[in-house]
């Protein structure tokens, strides 16, 4: 078990299994790499996507599914591939949630996914090629 | 930083492992194949910016979110 601080929501005991390395962070956050999800509200579909190297850093993550049912999982599939993770490996994908102060509506990222391998245990975040998706979907 | 001109079908390599196709010169656009290793996303400079925004923006979060979602 790893213990990870979170400026927010305070600290927690995870294992190391579920740590998630984004080689090459994100971007905007390019040095930051370990990440980790934690389920903040029991029953949420929102979580938590805290960074492992800094205890201010961290994202409000959902499933894009459940934003869009007709979400393209073959195409991050692909995606996913050419990003880096291993060919047909199994991943979990999330859209990052952006929480503007009151009377701004949260916006999921649908444009850009991140994925995660589930064997790799590697994240990158990809950009989709159909422009339908946009980086502020209200929610 | 290098500038270079090359032309169509030439190639540039960035170290060992990537290497920058110019596949095809068309009027003002230019088709271009970056082979790299796979580890090394690839974006396009604006789509990169905007997500970049985005990310800074989903970052900075005042007060418990969660209470404000669902």
């Amino acid at each position: 078990m790893i213990r990870v601080e979170s400026e927010q929501y305070g600290s927690f005991e995870i294992p190391e299994e579920s740590v998630v390395t984004f080689p090459h962070g994100i971007p905007g956050f390019p040095t930051l790499q370990r990440y980790c999800i934690i389920e903040v509200k029991q029953g949420s579909r929102f979580k938590l996507l805290q960074s492992i190297d800094n205890a201010g850093l961290a994202f409000v993550i959902t499933d894009p599914l459940g934003v869009d049912p007709d979400y393209p999982l073959q195409a991050i599939h692909e995606a996913a591939a050419q990003f880096g993770l291993e060919q047909g490996e199994p991943v979990a994908v999330a859209a990052i949630v952006t929480v503007p102060k009151p009377p701004g509506r949260p916006t999921a990222n649908m444009l850009a996914p991140l994925v995660m391998g589930k064997n790799s245990r590697l994240g990158v975040q990809i950009v989709l090629h159909d422009r339908s998706y946009e980086v502020r979907h209200e929610l | 930083m290098l500038t270079f001109t090359r032309k169509q079908g030439e190639v540039i390599r960035i170290g060992d492992d990537i290497r920058v196709t110019i596949k095809e010169i068309r009027g003002r656009k230019v088709r271009v194949m970056i082979e790299a290793p796979r580890e090394i996303p690839i974006y396009r400079e604006e789509l990169y910016l905007q997500i970049e925004t985005e990310n800074a923006r989903a970052a900075q979060v005042d007060g418990d979110p969660f209470e404000r979602l669902d």
